[in-house]
């Protein structure tokens, strides 16, 4: 079954006052890719998600939830 | 360097290069745009070193990825089905047959090349930076 990619990272560039490109600068990829995984629609690799979440100082499983589609 | 900066300066060796294959070219001269391009290709890596945003990343790879397989496909199966058509036509002229055999050959050639290297990556599997 198909599972969807909801991410909180927007939530919490809002809680830090974070941009998106000081995220990408931070993670070393490009500002699209924020924008990419921020709207669920692209899966990173362990690597950057676990970059993305060092950068708000939060576990992994807080920031990127998997949930069945309907 | 900024990627605005390496972006303009890519845009010009295009242009640069272009311009030399085709004067190059109608000389009939063959060592010079050889020579440009590998001028050309270690100028852009030089460049590329030198610039301190990001130029790709993960995401782009991937696409890369996708884009080359899609690719792969779509050139084997066209090359495949006009290498028929080519073959089937060569009675009416000997031209169709050497450029079905060509097609044929030169999609037999990419489909050797990418499992030769889809082995290696398998065998030296995973080994990314991302």
């Amino acid at each position: 079954m198909a599972e969807k990619l909801i991410t909180r990272i927007k939530e919490y560039r809002a809680k830090t006052d974070m941009t998106q490109e000081r995220l990408a600068q931070l993670v070393g990829v490009r500002r699209e890719t924020i924008v990419f995984v921020e709207q669920g629609k692209y899966v990173p690799s362990l690597r950057l998600a676990n970059d993305i979440a060092k950068a708000f100082g939060v576990p992994i499983e807080e920031l990127f939830i998997f949930k069945k589609a309907d | 360097m900024s990627k605005k900066t390496f972006e303009r300066l890519r845009m010009v060796i295009a242009v640069a290069l272009a311009g030399i294959v085709s004067i190059s070219v109608v000389q009939q001269n063959f060592i010079i745009p050889i020579a440009a391009a590998v001028t050309a290709v270690v100028i852009m890596l030089g460049a590329r070193k030198r610039v301190s945003e990001v130029i790709d990343d993960e995401r782009d790879y991937k696409n890369a990825g996708d884009a080359a397989r899609w690719t792969i496909s779509i050139f084997a199966i066209g090359s495949a089905i006009m290498a028929m058509v080519f073959m089937a036509l060569r009675a009416s002229n000997s031209v169709f047959e050497i450029l079905g055999q060509t097609l044929a050959y030169s999609a037999c050639f990419v489909m050797l090349l990418q499992s030769a290297l889809f082995s290696w990556f398998q065998k030296n599997g995973g080994k990314t930076d991302n």
